[in-house]
């Protein structure tokens, strides 16, 4: 009875630090099927090195050579952009070719922004969720758009 | 007239009191009953009571219980204390966990996997400079649109 109670009390602790991703469909990526794929080249970052950016998470996903994956990420990124508060997307021949997306807070940290950074061409994509207390406009201004 | 009933309405003699303890050792006495045998010995302070070795199990019986009582009381309180300890190990060592993991850093290249945090930072800005938006004419429509 009383290993009973711990296994409980586990399991409920356990479930608290589940993945934050886990209400975006892109989510599946980022559950460690790519670590030991020949074919990506995965990140995850968390804490003080990416705090001056105002980031908590960086987990990216870059995708070599393999359009079937590509094409799996595609289908993900076209329901989560639905479920975005902010897009940015851009089309080439009626193709997805790059999306940044925000989404609000989930319950469990509810300060922190959400963030989808996806590009793709051909075979070859590249996925970035991220969390922070920032915004999209302010991570474009920093990373991307910075020369 | 019934001497169980009759008993409840007088004060018992040693008669009803033999008859009373012998019922109460076979373990056919009521509560009721039990009541009047202990009220009977605790009351009966004759040196010589034939009843004596009946006080000394009364008595030896209500120090048992007492003790009972407290053995299940410390019981439960140990029982809780070791739920307590073992919750508060628990959340100690996911605390820890949470404290450690305040900064992480992994990176997996083509399947091997590189525990170097410098190279995994720049490998993030690596990655946002795919992103960057100068040479192909999508990339160039991006820059417009994030310009508007």
């Amino acid at each position: 009875m009383r290993i009973l109670k711990l296994i409980l009390l586990n399991i409920m602790i356990l479930s608290s630090f589940a993945i934050k991703a886990q209400s975006l469909e892109s989510a599946i990526h980022f559950d460690g099927r790519y670590n030991k794929s020949d074919k990506a080249v995965v990140t995850y970052l968390k804490g003080k090195k990416i705090k001056d950016y105002n980031l908590s998470v960086f987990h990216s996903i870059a995708i070599n050579e393999s359009s079937e994956d590509v094409e799996k990420m595609n289908n993900t990124i076209l329901n989560d952009i639905k479920k975005a508060t902010q897009v940015e997307q851009i089309y080439s021949q009626n193709t997805l070719k790059a999306c940044y997306m925000q989404f609000n807070p989930d319950d469990k940290s509810p300060d922190l922004n959400r963030f989808l950074l996806y590009k793709s061409d051909n075979d070859n994509a590249v996925i970035i969720y991220l969390e922070g207390n920032t915004s999209l406009d302010q991570l474009i201004k920093i990373f991307i758009n910075k020369k | 007239m019934d001497k169980n009933t009759d008993l409840k309405n007088k004060i018992p003699t040693e008669e009803d009191m033999r008859f009373l303890l012998e019922k109460y050792y076979d373990g056919e006495t009521s509560c009721e009953e039990e009541k009047i045998i202990r009220r009977y010995l605790n009351a009966d302070n004759r040196k010589e009571s034939e009843f004596i070795p009946d006080k000394e199990v009364q008595g030896y019986i209500s120090v048992y219980g007492k003790y009972k009582k407290k053995r299940s009381l410390n019981h439960r309180i140990r029982q809780i204390g070791s739920i307590g300890v073992a919750a508060a190990v628990i959340a100690i060592f996911f605390s820890v966990v949470q404290f450690s993991g305040n900064e992480e850093y992994i990176m997996y290249a083509h399947g091997k996997k590189i525990k170097d945090k410098e190279m995994a930072f720049n490998q993030m800005h690596t990655i946002f400079s795919e992103f960057d938006i100068e040479d192909s004419d999508f990339e160039t429509q991006l820059t417009d649109i994030f310009n508007q």
